[in-house]
């Protein structure tokens, strides 16, 4: 923690992580024309090329997406980490995660070696130079708490995932007999050491302030978050059966009482209001619950209806719990530095005494009922996604209807804070 | 004795805690109530906010040096905080739900990462600073309290 913490002067010009924000619901779109043109197919299989690239069209396209966006905020604003040249860095690595994302889903599709290579060539320079920016970062920033230790880690996880994760795409470039258990690997590093990592870092700041609930127990904060790396080290690392056993039932154990916790500590909300950001979180936390259960069963051997459950597993994982936490957080943030960078001037003390200047309240950038609706296909989505894992046919065009319709509600949504903050921020120049 | 972690980050709870009972008048309509608890958030606001930039910030320049430093750069807050205690109270009076919540909104979140950074890094630096200086504080802030009432 330094000074630089403090100012505002410091904080990110509005679009270096809005881009990132408004780019994510054109992948959840991609994903149900997928599912549209895939026919339901991919839900019976994880390892049918089209699921792969659904799966990577959210965690690429969605999750890093805005998760890169956010860091790119809050690192100089929260931890005092700045990073170097973070606006430029912001654009490219904008562009280049977009494209990276982009080929690697149609290499999945068209099994095309050469995309598999150019999707290679995109994404692992970006986010493993991005990964390695922030873990640096947070070192030179010196002393941190469990947010930042967090994100530190998870920054880790996502270099390791990606490595990982470009051996398996060679291997589908270059015809190399792929281990299947390395993808699991590959899966395990991405969730739990990234996402899962970074969504754990950040909730123990941000629930108890924005959400108004107690802090979490000092032992869900770093404590938490060493067992899990060392366990998902331990887990990847040592190839002895009974460990990676114990292992899998040890980190599930952990995500079950991480999210029954953040499951209390929202019952505890001290404001009583209606919160579209509450209701995602609630959302997110009930599904790593079953998501975790899931996976526990499915390792073991255990079955739904006859079928495999790895998919639905992946759905309550991705889809029930890192998308929903992540379109909850979109609905706190992007009106928040809508209202803040309009605001600016009156806070630099810029603006000439009397001057009159008005800014709409955050309510007025994303109405709130719109956000409800948007929940509801969300939700609605989702429960037709786990469905279309156990029942075949019309379902899955129902799942990637409800999907389109609440990524381009998203979409709709989140372009009307940026239009609105087009419209106003002409006027602070001309107060300027 | 007293830190100034502690004291002032007291404060910003008991501010939280009137500032939800207002919003939660304000959603029912409960307008009476909601007059004295805007009433009440604004002394208890505005007190605190008088402790730090008359008490002290001039106290924390004084011994550090920095003038133009974190201080400065919560004063501006503070202008921008009162601007929208202001503005929630105009619609109050002008009995405007939805005007109110959304300010009242805007004010929370604003609130909110002003107090994280007053909290983690302005008040961890006066600790360290004001060692030694706490009863040269207590004279200047109403209610931080002196060495021979600990």
């Amino acid at each position: 923690m330094n000074l630089g913490a403090l100012s505002l002067e410091k904080a990110p010009r509005f679009w270096t992580p809005v881009r990132f924000f408004i780019t994510a619901p054109f992948f959840g779109v991609l994903a149900a024309l997928i599912v549209f043109m895939d026919g339901g197919q991919l839900f019976q299989s994880r390892w049918s090329m089209a699921s792969l690239a659904v799966v990577h069209a959210f965690t690429l396209g969605y999750i890093a997406m805005v998760m890169l966006g956010a860091l790119f905020q809050m690192l100089p604003v929260v931890m005092g980490a700045a990073l170097p040249q973070a606006g430029r860095a912001a654009a490219v690595a904008h562009l280049v995660m977009t494209a990276g994302a982009l080929c690697l889903v149609a290499a999945f599709l068209r099994q095309e070696p050469a995309l598999f290579v150019a999707a290679i060539a995109l994404l692992v320079p970006v986010l493993v130079l991005f990964g390695a920016a922030v873990v640096v970062a947070i070192f030179r920033a010196g002393k941190t708490l469990t947010t930042g230790r967090s994100v530190q880690l998870a920054a880790l996880g996502l270099v390791v995932t990606v490595v990982m994760g470009a051996w398996l795409a060679a291997g589908h470039a270059f015809a190399v007999p792929l281990d299947r258990s390395f993808t699991n690997d590959h899966a395990a590093w991405g969730f739990l050491g990234w996402i899962l990592m970074l969504v754990i870092g950040i909730s123990g700041q941000v629930i108890p302030m924005f959400l108004t609930t107690p802090q979490y127990p000092k032992y869900a904060g770093k404590g938490l978050v060493y067992l899990l790396v060392a366990l998902l080290g331990a887990g990847s690392l040592v190839p002895l059966r009974e460990l990676q056993q114990l292992v899998v039932v040890l980190v599930s154990m952990l995500m079950l009482a991480w999210a029954t916790l953040t499951l209390y500590l929202l019952g505890k909300r001290r404001r009583k209001r209606f919160d579209i950001t509450d209701r995602f979180w609630r959302t997110g936390m009930l599904c790593l619950v079953l998501g975790a259960g899931a996976n526990l069963y499915g390792y073991f051997g255990g079955t739904v209806a006859g079928t495999d459950i790895s998919v639905m597993t992946g759905i309550f994982l991705l889809y029930g719990f890192a998308v929903s936490v992540i379109n909850g957080m979109l609905y706190k943030i992007v009106p928040f530095l809508v209202w803040l960078n309009l605001r600016m001037p009156v806070v630099m003390g810029k603006l000439e005494p009397g001057t009159k200047y008005y800014t709409p309240n955050i309510h007025e950038v994303i109405d709130v009922q719109p956000m409800k609706i948007q929940f509801a296909f969300h939700v609605a989505g989702l429960l037709l996604l786990v469905a279309s894992t156990l029942v075949e046919g019309v379902v899955a065009y129902a799942a990637a209807t409800a999907v389109l319709v609440s990524s381009l509600l998203l979409l709709a949504n989140l372009s009307h804070a940026t239009r609105l903050y087009r419209k106003y921020a002409g006027q602070v120049i001309a107060v300027r | 004795m007293l830190s100034v972690s502690e004291f002032f980050s007291a404060q910003h709870r008991a501010c939280d805690r009137v500032f939800e009972q207002l919003e939660e008048a304000v959603s029912r309509d409960g307008w009476p109530q909601a007059d004295a608890l805007y009433t009440r958030l604004c002394q208890d606001t505005l007190q605190h906010f008088s402790n730090e930039e008359e008490g002290l910030f001039p106290l924390f320049e004084e011994k550090t040096g920095m003038q133009a430093g974190p201080t400065q750069v919560m004063r501006g807050e503070h202008v921008e905080l009162r601007e929208l205690l202001q503005r929630m109270g105009d619609a109050i009076q002008a009995r405007d739900r939805d005007e109110v919540l959304g300010t009242a909104e805007t004010f929370f979140l604003f609130l909110q990462q002003h107090n994280v950074k007053e909290e983690q890094v302005l008040y961890p630096m006066a600790d360290q600073a004001l060692q030694g200086s706490l009863q040269e504080l207590s004279a200047r802030v109403p209610g931080f309290p002196s060495s021979d009432q600990a």
